[in-house]
């Protein structure tokens, strides 16, 4: 039973579209953002998208809620195309989806209190509602989040930082989702407000049987509460599966070293840091065959003539390297 | 190497804002051996940053060190004048790298300009290589770069910062600090804003450096993996003061204090998966508001009546572990989780 | 359960009802106006101006338009504080007459064209780069073009000088700048994330211009709208003094200016009070805009706390 399936999902942004840079530029260039990308993921489910910034994790995201209109591909959701929705049935479509952003100051607007910025999902849905039903559901909010009703007329900018997150999950709670995208949702935030985030985002999964598509780069993050993990390079999945396959048993060599780079305070097996050479190429002059060829240390001349596909390695793990095929 | 190169003595340092004073650091005291990287963790708004600004003396006007004394090499920096803090201390004989290196650098002028424009008016730096005149600026700018493993230098020295990418930035920087081969670095948070892969590099890089050239480091960082990876010896900082400071090993291996014990508790993908992580209960209390007694009481444990009445004093517990705790003795060994 | 909540959240609500966070913040910015020494006199010329357009027939010491042939061109004297005109009418009546048609005309035509400008530049910001973006532009370029005082010359004399018509070509001629203003204000806003958050939990365009969009674009506007008001009245005296303005007999300080011109050399008062007048209105107004864009920095606003 799968709630959302992305199937060949592509996002280009295009520069260069201008008269100017027509006649003077380089012409019309693409930013292969997300180059199709596949991934179904169930009720209920915690799936995680890592991968360092510019990997186009984040475009996937929006993607997914069409705040970013993709080229192409399909994406499913609970049976639906959301591609081919019209904007009556995509704003019927959001009351269902939400998104917490990356940046938890800027996704408040800084001068509407926190009450508000929490019934505004009830003004935009329902015009029947009444303000005192408004106000009990605010409060109620509140209180899921564990904020208490007194904040509910303080300014963003009076809140720490953990709290300004809960007033942003408490928002995306207000109407009720089946599903959340959570940009991000512990970056900046110090170990034990962070670790409170967690609980929480946790409880309410639990709670109200939420789903979560968990964007991050902080890999002990998305290793303790996703279920599936897929992981990104230059607009590309490059492994996907079970969290305990894909930790236990890294297969592509972009995993490998971005699971050693996580710094650990474990003295006993300090793993091997694995240090990748260069930079990671412009997704706009994309390389040849295999987009990490360049920095991997198993390069072989394969991989710069034929792009990888993704391969079963067995229940589900999914890894797009020449490496394992020629095994 | 048993020198001390830095010895800070109950430093206090007070932010005023309109009739508020607020403590950002209080009764400071610690040294840096040579060749030491001495990490300081704690969480936003402990005043682990104040710390590397007051050191440099680069404290906002709102800041004021009240008390204390920063010894470096045997000289009290806070006796300097400003200019004798800019000809000799600033960048040459303390080099900082900040959280942010876009900030730091200039961007209308390219990344030689800004490097041979610092080694010109940095004596430190002719003292160094007085030998080395016959080299020009331009290639001991190139030399530098490169061993900060900047791919061909010779060409990116003539970019401008913007066309540098954030950890490549940050490799400029060290750069740069490293023009006057500094005693001592303070780097704040210098990983924070890259990605793992990149921070990895970045760590390993000053790791290189300090070993070769026997730099000693103050590392301010929230991220207790980055610590536990560069330090030497750890402090750990909770609402203005230190809390518990030991060896990296058995701090981390063993840590005495219940805030330290309860940060390394919180960190996720230790332990164990899907399950609820251990948190602080409460939020760190506004610097002008601090509770009396232990600062951490309110969120502690282990907390007792006597925590609420009295400061607990620094003690040293094992050789080389200092622990401020009033309950020092009875927190027992922990069962280790890592 | 869901009862047991709102049970347990009644003495609560009211306590988030009571708090007004609307006022709470007028007031924090009244208070920074009125502890900054710009402020202070600004807010005191402006609040003497009005009293004086409101109550100029309790407060006016005659008729303005009385006349008294005998005692024509009169020196300021303990009956006529500030002397008489050519028709013996009394000049500081007129002056306080006059600042009806001055408070008339610049607040009038600073709202109208803050308005329009806000809602077309609005529109045209949040269709960046459609047709309907590049019309707007075009018509506010093409309004910029002209010198503002020459235009509302120009059209003053086509539909004719009266009070309104003076409003009307006046807010033309300014709504452009603040039409201008607002879009590139929206532009920037409308990439905020939280314009994103309210686009993801369905909101329609409208509903995101009139919520977010306004709402955060409004401080420059009412920056430069404070700044108006000062250009404003200089512009009436201008266009009265042009004979553009208002009809004669009606006192306003540009007509004023305009009969002590022709009387010079009879008598310098009825040419120094009304240019006097003018310039301490348009510094009070200049000093209160000035306070006003420091109140409306919230970094100020937050040290004043």
């Amino acid at each position: 039973m799968f709630l959302v399936k992305v199937q060949g999902l592509k996002t280009y942004f295009y520069k260069g579209k201008g008269i100017l840079s027509k006649l003077f530029g380089k012409g019309l260039r693409i930013v292969h953002a997300v180059d199709d990308i596949s991934f179904t993921i169930g009720k209920g489910e915690t799936f995680g998208l890592v991968g360092e910034s510019g990997c186009g994790k984040t475009t996937a995201g929006s993607s997914l809620l069409r705040l970013v209109e993709p080229v192409e591909g399909q994406i499913f959701f609970e049976g639906k195309e959301v591609l081919k929705m019209n904007e009556r049935e995509i704003r019927k479509f959001r009351q269902k989806v939400q998104i917490i952003f990356q940046d938890p100051v800027t996704c408040l607007d800084p001068r509407i209190i926190a009450g508000e910025i929490i019934a505004e999902p009830f003004r935009i849905h329902s015009s029947k509602i009444t303000k005192r039903e408004i106000e009990d559901k605010v409060i109620q909010l509140l209180e899921w989040v564990n904020l208490s009703p007194e904040d509910a007329y303080k300014y963003p900018h009076e809140f720490s930082g953990g709290q300004v997150r809960r007033i942003g999950l408490a928002r995306a709670l207000a109407l009720h989702p089946k599903f959340i995208v959570a940009d991000e949702p512990t970056s900046g935030l110090d170990v034990s407000t962070a670790a409170m985030i967690l609980n929480l985002m946790q409880d309410l999964q639990e709670k109200f049987n939420l789903t979560y598509l968990w964007i991050s780069h902080n890999l002990n993050v998305v290793k303790h509460v996703c279920d599936k993990i897929a992981v990104m390079y230059l607009g590309k999945i490059v492994e996907l599966g079970k969290t305990q396959d894909v930790c236990g048993n890294l297969l592509h060599p972009y995993s490998q070293a971005l699971f050693s780079a996580i710094p650990t305070i474990n003295f006993k097996n300090k793993r091997k840091k694995i240090i990748l050479k260069g930079e990671v190429p412009s997704p706009i002059n994309l390389p040849i065959g295999c987009r990490f060829g360049s920095r991997c240390k198993y390069n072989m001349l394969i991989c710069s003539q034929e792009e990888p596909d993704l391969i079963d390695m067995g229940g589900g793990h999914l890894v797009a390297c020449h490496l394992l095929v020629k095994r | 190497m048993n020198k001390k190169l830095l010895e800070v003595k109950n430093l206090v340092v007070e932010y005023r804002l309109g009739t508020k004073i607020m403590r950002a650091l209080d009764n400071i005291s610690f040294s840096i051996k040579k060749g030491e990287v001495l990490g300081i963790a704690g969480e936003s708004g402990c005043g682990k940053s104040s710390l590397g600004l007051a050191i440099m003396r680069l404290l906002p006007r709102a800041g004021k060190i009240s008390q204390g004394e920063i010894l470096f090499k045997e000289r009290n920096l806070l006796r300097l004048s400003e200019t004798e803090m800019n000809r000799e201390i600033r960048g040459r004989e303390i080099a900082m790298i900040f959280q942010n290196p876009l900030h730091a650098l200039n961007p209308v002028f390219t990344i030689e300009t800004q490097m041979v424009d610092i080694m010109r008016f940095n004596l430190r730096y002719q003292q160094l290589n007085i030998n080395k005149k016959n080299i020009s600026l331009k290639d001991r700018a190139i030399e530098l770069l490169r061993e900060t493993g900047l791919a061909d230098p010779e060409e990116r020295i003539t970019d401008y910062p913007f066309q540098f990418s954030g950890g490549m930035k940050q490799r400029v920087m060290i750069a740069m600090a490293f023009i006057s081969n500094p005693p001592l670095l303070i780097a704040d948070e210098p990983t924070t804003a890259l990605d793992v892969t990149i921070e990895a590099e970045i760590l390993a890089l000053i790791i290189n450096l300090v070993n070769k050239y026997k730099n000693s480091v103050l590392y301010i960082s929230h991220d207790l993996g980055v610590i536990s990876e560069i330090s030497d010896r750890v402090m750990i900082i909770y609402a203005g003061k230190i809390v518990e400071m030991a060896d990296s090993r058995s701090l981390f291996d063993d840590p005495r204090h219940p805030y330290t014990r309860a940060l390394l508790e919180s960190l996720p993908g230790t332990k164990t998966h899907k399950g609820r992580l251990p948190t602080i209960p409460g939020c760190v209390p506004p610097l002008d508001k601090l509770p009396k007694g232990c600062s951490f009481h309110p969120r502690c444990p282990f907390v007792e009546e006597i925590c609420k009445k009295s400061t607990p004093e620094f003690v040293e517990l094992a050789p080389n572990h200092w622990v401020a705790c009033l309950r020092e003795g009875k927190l027992g060994r922990r069962t280790k989780c890592f | 359960m869901i009862q047991e909540n709102i049970a347990n959240s009644s003495p609560k609500r009211s306590n988030y009802r009571k708090k007004n966070s609307q006022i709470k913040k007028i007031a924090s910015i009244l208070r920074i106006i009125l502890h900054d020494y710009r402020g202070q006199i600004g807010s005191a010329f402006i609040i003497v101006m009005v009293v004086c357009a409101i109550f100029s027939p309790w407060i006016a010491p005659f008729d303005p338009y009385e006349q008294d042939i005998l005692n024509r061109f009169a020196s300021p004297s303990l009956t006529h504080l500030l002397g008489t005109d050519y028709l013996g009418r009394d000049i500081l009546s007129r002056i306080i007459y006059g600042s009806r048609v001055a408070a008339m005309v610049s607040f009038g035509s600073v709202c109208f064209s803050a308005i329009a400008g806000v809602i077309i530049g609005v529109m045209g910001g949040y269709k960046e780069g459609r047709k309907l973006d590049y019309a707007i532009i075009l018509v506010f370029d093409i309004v910029r073009s002209f010198p503002q005082l020459i235009l509302a010359l120009a059209l003053v004399a086509v539909i004719g000088p009266s009070v309104r018509n003076l409003i009307l070509a006046l807010a033309f001629t300014a709504f452009p700048f603040y039409g201008r203003l607002a879009r590139a204000e929206t532009l920037s806003v409308k990439e905020e994330d939280y314009v994103k958050a309210a686009k993801a939990l369905g909101a329609t365009d409208i509903q995101i211009i009139f919520k977010h969009i306004i709402p955060n674009t409004l401080s420059p506007v009412i920056v430069t709208g404070g700044m108006d008001l000062a250009t404003m009245i200089m512009y009436e005296a201008s266009l009265s003094f042009l004979g553009l303005g208002v009809r004669p007999p009606t006192a306003s300080w540009g007509i004023m200016l305009r009969n002590g011109l022709t009387y010079i050399h009879a008598s310098p008062y009825m040419i120094i009070w009304p240019a006097l007048t003018i310039a301490i209105a348009m510094i009070g107004f200049s000093l209160f805009a000035e306070s006003l864009r420091i109140a409306l920095n919230p970094k100020e606003r937050k040290l004043h706390e």
